[in-house]
Order: structure tokens, then C-alpha cells, then sequence
């Protein structure tokens, strides 16, 4: 139930939008903007949050436009998980975003759930942040002040918190195009399907004619309170074999670096970071057999 | 016999699928006001002052009631068991807490407002103040002499002590080749139905009488508390149950919260609504399981178990007035379950803690017995060297044997638990299963195979209360030929109105779309004691077809004068009924139930009783509440069971469980409509599976609740729940009319056992031994962690 009173405005447009979270901010009151409503409804339900105004975007034209632009794919902020997954454009040209967004809750959340949505809710289990890090994912912004682009690195900034102010919109993520022969895959733990990711690893890699590594990217979800990308090993593993010692020495380093996860009541730290091993194991191995 | 055995799809379920059933939520009247209810937020404190001032004047709000207010204007809620009634504690439960709450979640105060929106928003502005007082939560130490104490009056934290023996345990022990001792804990959780528990009480102050429509099993015995509780007449009240959206046991007895809006409906004079949420539901709505259970048993080489000593630990949580401590009882009361080992003893103490207290719960303790015998008959096996299956088939209760009492009294009615066994082995490739798992293993995975088997006492019958083994139905044939079934159970979703309406349909000879079954309405239906204990279709579908016969006794002489011939000579079939052998001579049923309406005066009907009507009662003939001579009495009179084999993968790495097949061979005695009976197995197993590997009611030391949504508390999903292997053993009941044994709460109970028992065949390389549930994955890899550095005592997560 929702327990509060609130108004609901309807914006056809991006501006309308900013120019409504400024008027909130500027009253001081609580807006929340509605991009889906799959983790926002559950938490007005619960009394978790009460905001005075829900500003929909479900009436902003054009949102939900997914184009490639040049060696980019342009994907508007509010496009459905369902979209995502079931996108011809994005499945030859960004599989793992595609694989990522069929993983996450069950079709219904799929129809209704927004890429831009999960992003500025960033849930610690969220999937597709460590996949938009590992692809060093562009974000356009636009607030009062006109509009901004934000790298990857920079949105995710600590346990659900996200460089995004108060009163600008998420209107756009930019993933690169990915060459054909790239091997990527997405690997969730969860208690159920559908469920919240314990641990998600996010794998891309690259292989020289010869098999060896062209280049290697991973991201990670439940290894810390953000996302976590294993740079370190990006460059050293480079032009080495891809073979068991190669899938092994990412997984150690995944291991390694997730030091400090957040403790479940069913995953301790210990068994978290050591999930994180595996997954990432899992994950690579899958990225290297599709990389063929 | 055209209907019964045949799968007929449920009466109600495109009606159900298509959204078309009216539950209690949705039921609206005129002026209605919605009722929020203040919880605590303690786990145990006294309440020191609770200032309501804020939420009265709150708009909208019509009314606030705190535990004071209730004891002037209601007297406790009769407990459905009363522990008193079993040599136990017990003590007054009020519709709102007073003075003290002993769980996070204890109602303590509530308002009714002109929305829902309102009268939560005044129930956030009553303030109650606390004074904290020390928790308990472990029921071990709550039998601690220096532990907190929740009834301080009680000087103890023992609800009950009870203690069932018989035979020579001692000089079974020392005549044994083997003893091993063991100690298992079953976690807390909980059934959660789609539909929460809801209710609509209008209490009508012209008329001075209150309607009140709840989603509840047993609107008879409801309506009997509100009586005793609101102190008025039975005869002013009448209790309507909507569909139910699901029930297993959590809305049999009488919550708080029913006659809390039937109190703040007759204060207002205006109709109240209440639906309860899901967080309440978790932490108020009733728990279960949480049991230690300790055994000691003592076995020849042969894996004959000659002696069993057991001890069982029930965690119960705080006391309610809804008896689901019981559980605890029926647990003790069902060991050795299946088995015949005369020399035995349980020794049970039910210890209240500050969390949430029992309810009932599919199972009703049934399968922390199973879990139990079950893992006794692995530990054997595996000290004797033998197969499980093996040491099972060696001590089960021979077929020849029945009834059988074990040493609590329970009367085991009939069965073949070894054919059952040996049947579900053949099904499942029980033998050639080692050269599969071998094949597996050599790829590097880990698949076991688990043997399991469920004893599932039925039909309830416990002295002095309204569990009782006895059901009333009314048949009734309209002048059109239509017929009306009223009975005294219920349906909670689960269908058994189509299993009674083909048994009327067959005893009549009528058409089954010409019987339409009424239930859940106090003002229409005969007494009944409603749904629960798997009784609806034994017995409420035998007083049905003890009316139906009545009735067709009449229907027969009627058709026997018209047709010049006798009743004995006729057969009615589809609402035909012909002179048999004479396919001319016939007349219809509708015809003759016209002529018993119109005609009583005219020659076929005149010296005949009017009316094609019939109310009949049932009861069971084999409950025993005159203590035999060694002071037992038998308190259930249907025993079906089930033998099961389950096939599961373990991922190492992770811990993650898989259950890959389960194949069963179910006796429910004769089956009236498979498809029912496949269905509640099917959704048995999968709250069984739900139960030991997902599901988890956990609290912190403080008492707080850390599962409160459906976020922390998994269910299993329909991709986790494999489609369950079903097969029918029907060795037909002695002691009801058509020989069916109660069936619906069956499958709950064997997952516990069979799965574990598969899950540690699976991790055999490894040594692990299982003790504890659930079987997180996180608890199954640290299992097998432990197992690798030497250590397979099991490991706690």
C-alpha cells in the first residue's frame, strides 16, 4: 500500500521533466522520478521511501530508442530490461548487455523495469552496473544547467548513490560495439531464479588470431558496495594464453580484490568473496569458449 | 461409479484462473472503515503508557483501541487447544497485548479510519512507550534456570512436558550391537499463502447482529469463539468465508485480529475491513518447525532397530490462543512413524521464546517425525553397512500387523509400506541408480539419490475441542432435479468441493453439472469443523455421501412406484433411472424429484416422509479417547503415507542444491479424483522443498525479525520445483465409507528426509554428514569445506 499522499505529474519531455525536479527541489520537497517502478513501488510500499511527488517518464517520447551510432550504441534511459534482451541491435552488437537484462527478475519486471531506472536506483545487486563499468558505458545527463556525459567510473560512486543530482534525468547510456569475434557473458548467483545477485561477473574478451588474449575485461557486482572492475589484471594478462592457469589467475584477482562485500544473511563475507571466485571462473571460461 | 476415480477437472477453476472468484479483500459495504493494527517492535517489554491523543484526532479517524479499551469490552480469546487441557501453562490472550509484549510483532494497539491510507498514517501517530526487558530466543537456554522469563507467573519457560513410553527401552540398549546418538535442528518458517489473512466485520446495530467475512478454514468453530469472546449470542452471529486464496493451516483458529474488527465494528457501528500484510504476515501470522530433535538408537548388525530414545526440543515462540505449539505435541506423538520398534520413549518440552508464536502449518509437526525417523534409518544404515531402503524395508510395520498402536496410542489403520517402498525404488531406478552417479562423478558432478518415506496421521480428533473427527453434510434436490450439497467444510483453494460433488454425483446417479456444493456460510451449512488435517474429502465427503444415499433411498421408491417395480431393480445413471435390463422403462430423476415436491399426496410418494432432503453426520470409528490400559488414546484415524525418492545435483563450488526428480508412491487409500490428489502432493513437495532449502523465519539476538519480506524470505519458484513423479498405492481405508484416507497435506513432509538423505549420497566422496536445515548453499558448502579439512560432523552457517 502506498501509505502516503503524493502528486503525480506526467512530463512529455525531458525539460518538462528537469524543470519539475527543480520546482521540487527548489520547494524543498521530495520528488522521485518513475522509470519502470519495480524497485521505487516496492519501497513506497514498505514506508522505505515517501516522496511527495512521483514524476513519471513513461510519456517522454523517444526514451526508449535504442540506435547504433557509429561505433557506439546509443540506448535511450528508458528502455525495458525486456527491450534490452530481446534486441536484435543490441544482441549482435552488445550481447552481454542483452544477456544481462534477459537474467534480471521475471518477465513482468522485464516489461516494466528501465535500464535508466535500475541505474539511478543503483541497487548493490543490480546487474547491469558492473556490465556498463566493464564496458566503460557513457551516461548523458541532462539537468537545469544543460547536459553532461559521465563515464562509468564516475556514476557509481558508493552503496546506492550515484553522481546523478537531485534534479537531473538520466536520458541516455552509450556502450560500445563490440567486435564480432569478442566473447562476453554475464553470470548471476542467486538463491532463485530471478533473484537478486548475490555475486554477478561480467566478462569481455578479446583473442589475437593465435588464442591468446587481445584484451580482457571484467566487472563485478557483490564484491563490493559498487561495482568493481579488475583493471590490474587488463594489461598483464594481455597476449598470454587463454587456458585453465589464464581463467584461474582473473578469478584469484577477482578473489582478491573483493576484500570487503557486503555481508548477506545467507553469504557471510567469507563465502561471498569466494562465490566471487567462482563466478568469475564461470564467467571467463564462458567469455573464452564464445570468443572462438 | 462414474465419477469417482476419474480426473474431472475442479468445478471452480476456470471461474478461479479467469479472476473470477471473490475473496475476502474483495468484498466491499457501504461506510466501511479499514482497521490498522500498531505493532511491537519489541521482542519483549512492558508497556508503560500508550498516548493515543496524536491519531484521534487524526481526519478520518472513527476509532482507537488500545488493550485497555479491549479488556472492558471483550473477555480472551478461548484457545483452540488449550495447553491446560494437556497438564501444560497457559495463559489469558486478549485481542491487544496488555501490559506486555513477548514478540516483535505483538499487536498492541488499533485504529480504524475512513481509508486505509488514513488508519495507517493515525497508527504511526500512537505512541506507546516501552520499558525493555531481557530476550530469549534460543529455546535451550530458555529452559535455563537463570533464563528471562516470558510469563514470569509460570516460573518457567516449559509450556508442556510430555513423555510417551513403552516396551523395555533399557534392556533394548543393552542387548544392542549398535547405538549412535544424534542431535537435528529444523529451522523456523512458515506458510504463506497468496491471499493474507483478511476479514469484514459488520456489525449491524439495528438488527444487533454481526456478519463477519474471513479467510478462514472453520467458520463454525469461529463463529462459536466470537461468541464466547465478544460475549454474545451464537444465534447473532454469521461467518461468511469468500474464496480463500490459500490457507495450510495458518487461518484454522481464531486470530487476534477477527474479533478485534468485529469489537470496532459494533463500537463504530459501521462495517470494518482489515487485510493484513505481508510483513505482518511474516512476523505475526504464525510459525512453525523449529525443533531440536536429539535421538539415541540402538540397532542389531541385521539394521534391526531395536530401541529409540528421543528427545525433541520445540521452539514454539511466544503463546498465542491459535494451538500451534500442538505441532510440537504431534511431532512426539507420530515417532516412530512408520516403524515397529516396541521399545521406545519420547521425552518432549515446549518451550515459549520471545519470537513469533506457532501456527498451524501443513505438516503440523508430521514432518519433524519423518525428518527424524528418516534420518534414524540412514544412521543405521550406514553403521550397519546396509542399504537405507534396506534397513526401512526391515522395520517397517508389517502389512499383516494392522491396526498397529504405537506407543503413544496412534492406531496405524492400514497400509503396505514395504510394496510402497519397493515400488517407488522400482519407478525411480533405484538400483541401477550407483552406475549413473558413477558416470556423473567421473565429469566431475555430484548427483545422489535419497529414499524417504512419510507417515501422515489425518482427521485430527483431540478431546474437549473443535478438532474433532466428525463431519456433517446436507443433500438437498430442488424440484428441477438440482442438487445442493451443504457441509461443514471448506475449501481453501485446494478443490475438494469438485471431489464431493462427484461422490454425490455417483451416489445419486445424477449428472455432475446438475450438484452444486455450498460451504463457508454459518447461516447455510450444517455444523462442521472446516478445513484442515487433510479431513475435508474423508470425512466431509463421506457425510455427503451418507446424505446422498438418504436421499436416493427416496428417490428409488418414488421411481420404483412409478416404474411398477422395486427399488432394488432400478439403476440410475445420469439422472436416468431405468428398470435394469429394460432400457424402456425408465423415468428421469428431475421428473421424480418434481413429483416428490408437487405430488407428496398423489400414490407413488404418500406414504413417504416429504421432501428430498437429508442431513447426516459422519464420524470416524476407530478414534479411542477412553485411555487403553497402558493410558494411551488414539487421536487420529487415517494414516496414509508415502514413499519417496528424490534425485538431486550438488554444485560443489557453490553449495547450490538441486532437486533433479522426485518420484513417489502415495497411498491415500482409494483415490475419488487423481488430478486433486496429484495436485496438493505436487504443491506439498514443493512447500517441503521450500522448507528445507529456501525459506527461513530468522531472528537476531535482539528478537528482531530479519526476514520480513519476500526480499529476505525466499520462496522457491517454479523453476526450482521439478514436476514430482506421482504414483497411487490405494490400500483403501477400514474405516470410512468408500475407503478414501485423507489426502492434501501428504508430500509436505518426506522432502526433509529424502533430500537430505539424497544430498549427503551425493557428497559421499566427501564424507558429509547432515544435521541441521536449512540447506542453504552456503551451509552446504561449508559443510563440504569442513568435510575437506577433515571435519564431517557438519558444520554450522
Amino acid at each position: 500500500m502506498i501509505r502516503a499522499p503524493l502528486q503525480f505529474h506526467r512530463p512529455h519531455s525531458i525539460d518538462e521533466a528537469v524543470r519539475l525536479l527543480s520546482q521540487c527541489a527548489q520547494d524543498g520537497e521530495d520528488a522521485k522520478l518513475l522509470a519502470g517502478g519495480q524497485s521505487l513501488l516496492p519501497s513506497m510500499n514498505l514506508g522505505l521511501v515517501a516522496p511527495a511527488h512521483i514524476i513519471s517518464l513513461n510519456h517522454v517520447t523517444g526514451l526508449d530508442a535504442i540506435r547504433r551510432d557509429d561505433d557506439m550504441l546509443a540506448i535511450g534511459a528508458g528502455t525495458t530490461h525486456r527491450s534490452l534482451a530481446e534486441s536484435e541491435v543490441v544482441q549482435t552488437y552488445c550481447p552481454i548487455l542483452s544477456e544481462t537484462a534477459a537474467c534480471i527478475g521475471d518477465v513482468q519486471v522485464r516489461n516494466r523495469g528501465t535500464l535508466g531506472g535500475s541505474i539511478g536506483h543503483f541497487d548493490p545487486a543490480a546487474d547491469y552496473p558492473p556490465v556498463l563499468v566493464l564496458l566503460d558505458a557513457a551516461f548523458r545527463i541532462v539537468g537545469p544547467n544543460g547536459e553532461r556525459t559521465v563515464a562509468a567510473k564516475d556514476i557509481f560512486v558508493d552503496y546506492m548513490t550515484t553522481s546523478l543530482s537531485a534534479d537531473e534525468v538520466l536520458t541516455e547510456i552509450r556502450v560500445p560495439v563490440l567486435s564480432p569475434d569478442t566473447g562476453t557473458a554475464y553470470v548471476k548467483f542467486t538463491r532463485v531464479e530471478g533473484g537478486f545477485a548475490i555475486v554477478g561477473v561480467g566478462a569481455c574478451l578479446g583473442l589475437n588470431s593465435d588464442g591468446t588474449c587481445r584484451s580482457i575485461r571484467v566487472g563485478i557486482c557483490g564484491a563490493a558496495p559498487v561495482p568493481v572492475r579488475l583493471t590490474a589484471i587488463e594489461d598483464t594478462l594481455k597476449g598470454k594464453t587463454v587456458d585453465d592457469t589464464f581463467i584461474e589467475a582473473v578469478a584469484d584477482a577477482a578473489y582478491e580484490t573483493a576484500h570487503d562485500p557486503v555481508a548477506e544473511l545467507h553469504a557471510a563475507a567469507d563465502y561471498k568473496r569466494e562465490m566471487v571466485r567462482v563466478f568469475t571462473r564461470r564467467a571467463v571460461k564462458t567469455a573464452s569458449e564464445r570468443a572462438a | 461409479m462414474a465419477y469417482i476415480g476419474s480426473a474431472v477437472s475442479g468445478i471452480l477453476d476456470a471461474k478461479l484462473v479467469a479472476g473470477k472468484g471473490q475473496y475476502t479483500a474483495d468484498v466491499s459495504l457501504p461506510g466501511m472503515g479499514y482497521m490498522a493494527v500498531v505493532r511491537s517492535p519489541y521482542a519483549h517489554a512492558r508497556i508503560l503508557s500508550i498516548d493515543t491523543g496524536a491519531a484521534q484526532q487524526h481526519p478520518g479517524v472513527r476509532i482507537v483501541a488500545t488493550g485497555a479499551d479491549i479488556k472492558q469490552w471483550s473477555r480472551p480469546i478461548p484457545h483452540t487447544l488449550n495447553p491446560s487441557a494437556f497438564g501444560g501453562k497457559t495463559t489469558d490472550i486478549y485481542c491487544l497485548a496488555i501490559d506486555r509484549v513477548h514478540y516483535v510483532g505483538t499487536p498492541v494497539a488499533a485504529v480504524v479510519a475512513d481509508t486505509r491510507h488514513a488508519a495507517t498514517e493515525a497508527a504511526n501517530l500512537i505512541e506507546v512507550e516501552y520499558a525493555d526487558l531481557p530476550v530469549v530466543i534460543d529455546a535451550e537456554r530458555a529452559l535455563e534456570p537463570d533464563s528471562p522469563l516470558l510469563y514470569p507467573e509460570w516460573e518457567t519457560n516449559e509450556l508442556m512436558h510430555v513423555r510417551f513410553q513403552g516396551g523395555d527401552v533399557e534392556r533394548a540398549f543393552a542387548d544392542a550391537d549398535h547405538i549412535l546418538d544424534d542431535t537435528l535442528h529444523l529451522h523456523r518458517h512458515t506458510a504463506t499463502p497468496l491471499e493474507p489473512r483478511a476479514a469484514l466485520a459488520h456489525y449491524d446495530d439495528r438488527a444487533e447482529r454481526l456478519t463477519l467475512w474471513v479467510s478462514t478454514q472453520a467458520p463454525h468453530p469461529l463463529r462459536t469463539t466470537l461468541a464466547n469472546t465478544l460475549e454474545m449470542d451464537e444465534n447473532d452471529i454469521q461467518v461468511i468465508q469468500p474464496q480463500v486464496g490459500g490457507a495450510f493451516g495458518v487461518k484454522i483458529p481464531t486470530y487476534q485480529e477477527d474479533p478485534l474488527a468485529c469489537l470496532l465494528s459494533k463500537r463504530t457501528g459501521k462495517p470494518v475491513k482489515w487485510v493484513e500484510e505481508r510483513t505482518e504476515h511474516l512476523m505475526a501470522g504464525g510459525h512453525a518447525r523449529e525443533q531440536t530433535l536429539k535421538f539415541s538408537v540402538a540397532c542389531k548388525a541385521d539394521g534391526t532397530v531395536v530401541g529409540l530414545k528421543v528427545r525433541i526440543i520445540g521452539d514454539v515462540g511466544a503463546l498465542a490462543a491459535v494451538a500451534g505449539w500442538g505441532m510440537s505435541y504431534v511431532a512426539s506423538f507420530v515417532v516412530p512413524g512408520p516403524y515397529k520398534i516396541p521399545n521406545c520413549e519420547v521425552d518432549l518440552s515446549i518451550v515459549v521464546t520471545n519470537k513469533g508464536p506457532w501456527n498451524a502449518y501443513r505438516g503440523f509437526g508430521k514432518e519433524a517425525a519423518s525428518f527424524l525417523m528418516d534420518r534414524v534409518m540412514d544412521r543405521v544404515a550406514d553403521t550397519v553397512q546396509m542399504d537405507r531402503a534396506a534397513v526401512r524395508l526391515k522395520n517397517f510395520v508389517p502389512k499383516d500387523e494392522f491396526p498397529y498402536v504405537q506407543i503413544s496410542g496412534a492406531t496405524l489403520d492400514s497400509g503396505d509400506y514395504a510394496k510402497a517402498l519397493q515400488d517407488v525404488m522400482d519407478k525411480a531406478g533405484y538400483q541401477s541408480f550407483a552406475e549413473e552417479q558413477q558416470r556423473l562423478h567421473a565429469q566431475g558432478r555430484y548427483i545422489g539419490m535419497g529414499v524417504g518415506f512419510e507417515l501422515t496421521p489425518e482427521g485430527g480428533c483431540i478431546p474437549d475441542s473443535f478438532i474433532g473427527g466428525y463431519e456433517g453434510a446436507t443433500v438437498r434436490v430442488s424440484p428441477s432435479g438440482q442438487v445442493t450439497v451443504l457441509t461443514g467444510v471448506t475449501s481453501p483453494g485446494s478443490g475438494n468441493e469438485t471431489g464431493i460433488a462427484q461422490i454425490v454425483a455417483d451416489a445419486l446417479g445424477v449428472p455432475l453439472s446438475t450438484v452444486r456444493v455450498v460451504q463457508g456460510d454459518t447461516q447455510a451449512c450444517p455444523y462442521g469443523l472446516g478445513n484442515w488435517s487433510s479431513r475435508s474429502l474423508f470425512m466431509g465427503g463421506s457425510a455427503s455421501l451418507y446424505a446422498a444415499r438418504e436421499v436416493h433411498h427416496k428417490v428409488l421408491r418414488v421411481a420404483a412406484s412409478m416404474l411398477k417395480t422395486a427399488p432394488e431393480d432400478l439403476d440410475c445413471e445420469q439422472g436416468r433411472i431405468r428398470v435394469k435390463g429394460q432400457a424402456d422403462r425408465e423415468v428421469a430423476f428431475n421428473d421424480v424429484a418434481e413429483y416428490v415436491h408437487k405430488r407428496p399426496f398423489d400414490h407413488h410418494a404418500f406414504d413417504m416422509e416429504p421432501g428430498l432432503e437429508s442431513t447426516r453426520y459422519f464420524r470416524m470409528g476407530n478414534i479411542h479417547h477412553v485411555p487403553d490400559d497402558k493410558g494411551r488414546i488414539n487421536t487420529y484415524p487415517s494414516y496414509p503415507y508415502a514413499a519417496c525418492v528424490a534425485v538431486v545435483e550438488v554444485d560443489i563450488e557453490t553449495g547450490v542444491v538441486t532437486l533433479l526428480r522426485y518420484v513417489t508412491v502415495h497411498d491415500c487409500g482409494t483415490v475419488i479424483n487423481p488430478l486433486l490428489v496429484e495436485g496438493q502432493f505436487q504443491g506439498a513437495v514443493a512447500q517441503g522443498l521450500g522448507g528445507l532449502i529456501y525459506e527461513q523465519l530468522s531472528y537476531d539476538d535482539n528478537g528482531q525479525l530479519q526476514t520480513g519480506t519476500f526480499m529476505d524470505y525466499t520462496l522457491p519458484t517454479a523453476v526450482e520445483v521439478p514436476s514430482v513423479e506421482i504414483h497411487h498405492q490405494e490400500v483403501p481405508s477400514p474405516f470410512t465409507p468408500l475407503g478414501t484416507k485423507g489426502a492434501g497435506e501428504s508430500g509436505v513432509s518426506s522432502p526433509f528426509g529424502t533430500i537430505v538423505s539424497a544430498v549427503e549420497n551425493a557428497l559421499m566422496p566427501f564424507g558429509v554428514k547432515i544435521h541441521d536445515t536449512p540447506l542453504t548453499p552456503q551451509r552446504v558448502w561449508r559443510m563440504i569445506q569442513a568435510a575437506k579439512n577433515g571435519n564431517n560432523g557438519g558444520a554450522k552457517a
